[in-house]
C-alpha cells in the first residue's frame, strides 16, 4: 500500500509541471497586458510612466525566460509579488483561505447530512411521491441561479423580517465585542451563504446516493443478508448503505480543490473575501504571479484529491487493491 | 401709535425676520457635538495606502483622509495652501517657493518639515517607484531644502500644472528612508497627517480610520470613517435600506426610480454633483471615412445627445462641447452645442461625396457602403447602450454602425494602443487642472499614448504648449477657451455628456454643503447630534 502511494506521489510531478509549464503560457497569450480594473482613462499616467511599470515587472522578457525564473522562484516556495498592490501573493492567498475553507466545508457537511438521508430514502421508496417530491426539490435548488436566490433570500430575512444581516461575515463593530458576541456575530452572518452555497450542490450528492443505494438494494448479498433474517435498519444502514458509499467518496476526493476554490458570484454578493474573488480579478487585471498562485494551489489539490480519492477507494474496496 | 413706536416695532419685526432666517449653522446656540461613526460603502477595495502608488479611487479616496498635500483645492477650485502655509512663484514662474506650516505633527507625534517633502520628491522621481503620477515632476530641475520650514522648486521651463501637482501627498521620511517602496508595511499601515489615523484594514471586508485629535485644521466631529467594501451593486443598495451604510453613490436608476419610497425619505439626503469627466465617440482619425471634417462633424448633427442622456443617464448629466468640463474655469460657454438636425447631416455627407445611388438605404461612395465598428469596454453598460442609441440614430442617416463590446485589459492594449478601431466609446477622467496636453498634443500619438485618434492641429499644438507655461489663471484660460472652440470645430470626438454622479447619504450627517468640488471636502466639519448617534459601542474615549 506505501509502495502503491510513494508511486502515485512521484507520477504526479511530471503532471504538476505540464500543468504549470501549460497555464503560464495561456494566461500569457491571452491578450491584453497588466493593468488597473478601472475603466476611465488617466491621462496623468503616461506612457513613460507604463513601460518603466512593464521593466519593473519583468515583462519585457522572453516569456519562456520568465516562465523559467517564475519556475526556479517557485521550488524554492516563493510565489513573487502581485502587480496590483505589491504584496507577497501567497499572503493575499493565505488570509482567504480561512473563509472560503470554512463556508465550503460548512456547506459540504450540511449536504452530507441532508443529501445522504435523503438519496438513501428515496432510494427506498423509489417510484413513491417522496421520492418524486425530492427530486423535484434537489433539481430546483440545481437550477435555481445562486445570485437569485441570494437576493431573495436578503429581502427576506434582511430587509422584511429584518433577523439577519444582509451581507459580510462580521458586524462592523466586530473588534469590538467580546467573545461571546462574536461567536453569535459570525454565526449570524453565515447562515444565509452556507444555506445559498448548499442548495446547489444538494442535487449531485441525493442523486448519487439514490442511484447508488437502489443498485445495491437489489445485489445478491442484500438478499442474502435478508434471508438471514437480519433486521431490516441493519440491512439497510449496515451492510447496503456502506456499499452505496463508494462513488460518494470518489465525489469527495474530488471536491477538494472545489473546497479552496470559492465561487466568484457568490462571494460578490454576499461580499466575503474569499478566494473566487481573488482568481476572478486577477485574471481581469492580468495578475500573472497571482494567477499562477491560484493556478499552482488548484492543480495541487486537484492531483492531491485525486489521490486521496484513490486511496480511500483502495482502502473500503478490496477489489480495486488486489485488481492492481 | 406714536409715529417713533411705529418705526421701532417695525425695526424689531424686521430683526426678528432676519434672525429667523439665518441659515441653521450661522445660529451661535447649535454647537456641533463629537462622536459616531460614518460607513461608506463601495464595490472595490483600496489597493495600497502608499498615496504616491495609489492609482485607483478607493486608495485615493482613503489616502486624502490620511495624508495632505502641500496645496489642496478649496471648494470653489481654487488652489489653496494645506501643508504649506503661503507659496510664491518666481522667475516667471520657473520657480516656486513654498513656506511650511509649523505646527503640524505626524500621526506618531514627529514633526513634519521640509525633509519630508524632499524624500516624497525623490521618491516621486525614482525610477525603481511604481508611481504613475512621476509625469508631473519630470519637469523639476531641483528641490532645495533652505531651512526646516522653507522650500524651494526649480523647473526647466515654467510648468502652470506644475503647482496643482504639489497637491501630491507628502509622505514621512523619518518612517520611510530605509523601507523598500515595494515590500514596506507601511502601504498596509500608514501614518500621516491628515484628519484621520489609519486604524485597521481587512483585504476586501473593510477600512477603520479614526479621528486625529491633533490635526492642524482641529479634530474632525465624527470619530471614526468606516470604508465598508460591498463588491455586488444589488447588494449595496439592499445594505442602504437597512441603514449598514450610509454613504455611497447611486445608479441613474437607483437615484429616479428605487429611492422615492417614505423610509429614503425619512433617512437619506440624496445629491447631484457633476463628475469630472467626460463620455465620447471618438473616431480613428487615420481611418479614411473620418479624414474629412464635414463627415465627423454630420455624425456629430445626426447624433442627439439629449436623447442619450435621456436614455442613458436618465436626466442626470449635462450635454458637453469640449475637452473640459462645464464648470471648470477653463470651459467656453460661447462654444455652443449644436442641436440634433439630421436633414444638416445629409446636406453635409452629401458634400463629401456619400450618397445613395444605388438605393438600397445605405450612403455609398466610390461603390463602397459607409460601414464602421464603434468599440466600446465591456462592464459599462452605460458606454453600451450609448451606442446603441448611435447605430439607431446613424442607421436613419443611411449609416451602418456595428458595436463591438471588448474586455478592458485587451480592448486596451489589442484595440485603442494598436490603433486597430474606427471609432471608440469611452470616457476621460480629468484632474481638477485643465491641462490636458497628453490628449491633444500631436506629439503623444506614440502607441500607449493618449492621443491614439491621432488628432492634430498646429495651432492647437502651439497653443497647449504656451498654456501649461502660463502661471496666469485668467491668461491661461483665454487659451483654454480657444482650444475648446478649436477643437470643437474640428469635430475629432463627438463629445457626449457629464455624468452627474449621485451620492446618498444618512440624515442623521449634518453640516454637509455641495459645492462645486464636490461634497467631501470639509468632511472634517460633518457631525452627527448626540441623540441620533448610532455606533455608541464604538465610541471613542477622549
Amino acid at each position: 500500500m506505501i509502495q502503491y502511494i510513494v508511486r502515485r506521489l512521484f507520477s504526479l510531478i511530471p503532471l504538476f509541471v505540464g500543468i504549470t509549464l501549460i497555464s503560464f503560457f495561456v494566461i500569457h497569450l491571452a491578450p491584453g497586458k497588466p493593468s488597473s480594473l478601472q475603466t476611465d482613462l488617466n491621462p496623468k499616467v503616461s506612457l513613460e510612466v507604463r513601460e518603466r511599470l512593464a521593466k519593473v515587472y519583468g515583462l519585457d522578457k522572453p516569456l519562456i525566460v520568465q516562465y523559467k525564473n517564475w519556475f526556479l522562484r517557485l521550488v524554492r516556495f516563493d510565489f513573487g509579488r502581485s502587480f496590483l498592490d505589491d504584496r507577497l501573493v501567497w499572503d493575499k492567498i493565505k488570509e482567504r483561505i480561512p473563509i472560503t475553507l470554512g463556508i465550503n466545508l460548512l456547506s459540504l457537511l450540511l449536504i452530507l447530512i441532508v443529501g445522504i438521508p435523503l438519496g438513501v430514502n428515496a432510494a427506498l421508496k423509489s417510484g413513491s411521491f417522496f421520492d418524486k417530491a425530492t427530486t423535484v426539490f434537489v433539481f430546483f435548488g440545481f437550477a435555481m441561479p445562486t445570485f437569485w436566490l441570494a437576493l431573495l433570500l436578503m429581502n427576506l430575512f434582511g430587509i422584511n423580517l429584518q433577523i439577519l444581516p444582509i451581507s459580510g461575515i462580521k458586524s462592523i463593530d466586530f473588534e469590538f465585542m467580546n467573545l461571546a458576541q462574536k461567536i453569535a456575530d459570525l454565526g449570524r452572518h453565515l447562515i444565509l451563504p452556507v444555506f445559498v452555497s448548499a442548495v446547489g450542490g444538494l442535487a449531485g450528492i441525493s442523486r448519487y446516493m439514490r442511484q447508488g443505494m437502489l443498485e445495491v438494494k437489489l445485489s445478491e448479498f442484500v438478499l442474502a443478508a435478508r434471508a438471514r433474517g437480519l433486521p431490516e435498519r441493519v440491512i439497510i444502514y449496515n451492510h447496503a448503505l456502506r456499499n452505496a458509499l463508494i462513488p460518494i467518496i470518489t465525489i469527495l476526493g474530488l471536491s477538494l480543490p472545489g473546497l479552496f476554490g470559492g465561487s466568484v458570484i457568490f462571494e460578490t454578493i454576499f461580499a466575503i473575501p474569499g478566494l473566487g474573488r481573488l482568481f476572478f480579478e486577477a485574471v481581469m487585471s492580468r495578475d500573472y504571479p497571482l494567477i499562477m498562485g491560484e493556478l499552482v494551489l488548484g492543480s495541487i489539490l486537484t492531483l492531491l484529491g485525486n489521490l486521496i480519492a484513490d486511496i480511500a477507494n483502495a482502502y473500503v474496496d478490496p477489489r480495486i487493491r488486489y485488481s492492481r | 401709535m406714536s409715529k417713533k413706536d411705529f418705526c421701532k416695532s417695525l425695526f424689531l419685526v424686521f430683526l426678528f425676520f432676519i434672525l429667523i432666517s439665518l441659515p441653521s449653522e450661522a445660529r451661535p446656540e447649535i454647537k456641533p457635538d463629537y462622536g459616531d461613526s460614518i460607513v461608506v460603502g463601495s464595490i472595490g477595495d483600496a489597493r495600497t495606502l502608499i498615496p504616491i502608488i495609489a492609482s485607483d479611487s478607493a486608495s485615493a479616496e482613503i489616502c486624502s483622509l490620511v495624508f495632505n498635500g502641500l496645496v489642496k483645492y478649496d471648494k470653489d477650485i481654487n488652489l489653496v495652501p494645506d501643508l504649506a502655509e503661503s507659496w510664491q512663484i518666481l522667475d516667471n514662474g520657473l520657480t516656486i517657493l513654498f513656506k511650511l506650516k509649523k505646527n503640524v505633527r505626524w500621526h506618531d507625534g514627529v514633526k513634519f518639515s521640509a525633509k519630508d517633502v524632499e524624500f516624497t520628491f525623490k521618491k516621486l522621481i525614482d525610477p525603481n517607484t511604481k508611481t504613475p503620477y512621476s509625469g508631473d515632476f519630470e519637469k523639476v530641475k531641483n528641490l532645495e531644502v533652505i531651512d526646516d520650514y522653507t522650500l524651494k522648486v526649480s523647473y526647466i521651463e515654467p510648468f502652470a500644472p506644475g503647482l496643482a501637482s504639489w497637491g501630491m501627498p507628502i509622505m514621512p521620511e523619518h518612517l520611510l528612508k530605509n523601507e523598500d517602496f515595494n515590500k514596506t508595511q507601511f502601504s498596509r499601515k500608514p501614518v500621516g497627517t491628515g484628519p484621520y489615523k489609519f486604524k485597521l484594514w481587512n483585504t476586501q471586508e473593510k477600512i477603520i480610520l479614526e479621528a486625529n485629535d491633533d490635526y492642524f485644521e482641529g479634530r474632525p466631529y465624527i470619530d471614526r470613517y468606516i470604508y465598508r467594501v460591498i463588491p455586488d451593486q444589488a447588494t449595496l443598495f439592499l445594505e442602504i435600506q437597512v441603514e449598514g451604510v450610509d454613504f455611497t453613490g447611486l445608479s441613474p436608476f437607483q437615484d429616479q426610480y428605487q429611492t422615492n419610497t417614505k423610509f429614503f425619505k425619512k433617512s437619506f439626503n440624496k445629491y447631484r454633483i457633476p463628475s469630472f469627466g467626460f463620455t465620447y465617440l471618438g473616431f480613428n482619425l487615420k481611418n479614411p471615412f473620418f479624414i474629412d471634417s464635414r463627415v465627423r462633424k454630420a455624425l456629430d448633427y445626426a447624433i442627439d445627445k439629449q436623447e442619450i442622456i435621456r436614455g442613458v443617464l436618465l436626466g442626470l448629466g449635462k450635454e458637453c462641447t469640449g475637452p473640459f468640463i462645464p464648470d471648470s474655469w477653463a470651459y467656453n460657454p460661447k462654444v455652443l452645442p449644436h442641436s440634433y438636425n439630421p436633414g444638416k447631416a445629409r446636406e453635409l455627407l452629401k458634400e463629401s461625396g456619400w450618397q445613395d445611388t444605388n438605393n438600397d438605404g445605405w450612403l455609398d461612395k466610390d461603390s463602397k457602403i459607409f460601414e464602421f465598428t464603434i468599440i466600446t469596454n465591456q462592464g459599462n453598460d452605460e458606454r453600451k447602450t450609448a451606442a446603441e442609441i448611435i447605430q439607431k440614430r446613424l442607421k436613419e442617416i443611411g449609416i451602418r454602425v456595428k458595436i463591438k463590446v471588448i474586455e478592458w485589459s485587451a480592448f486596451i492594449s489589442e484595440f485603442i494602443d494598436k490603433r486597430r478601431f474606427d471609432a471608440c466609446l469611452l470616457g476621460w477622467s480629468l484632474s481638477r487642472d485643465p491641462d490636458n496636453f497628453d490628449i491633444w498634443h500631436s506629439s503623444k500619438t506614440r502607441e500607449g499614448e493618449f492621443n491614439f485618434i491621432s488628432y492634430k492641429n498646429p495651432v492647437v499644438d502651439a497653443l497647449l504648449e504656451t498654456a501649461r507655461k502660463t502661471f496666469n489663471q485668467e491668461e491661461r484660460a483665454k487659451d483654454y477657451k480657444k482650444i475648446h472652440e478649436l477643437i470643437y470645430e474640428d469635430c475629432p470626438y463627438v463629445f457626449l455628456y457629464v455624468p452627474d454622479s449621485l451620492p446618498i447619504i444618512n440624515k442623521r450627517f449634518l453640516g454637509i454643503k455641495p459645492a462645486p468640488l464636490g461634497l467631501t471636502y470639509d468632511f472634517i466639519k460633518w457631525w452627527v447630534p448626540r441623540e441620533m448617534q448610532k455606533y455608541n459601542r464604538i465610541r471613542l474615549q477622549k
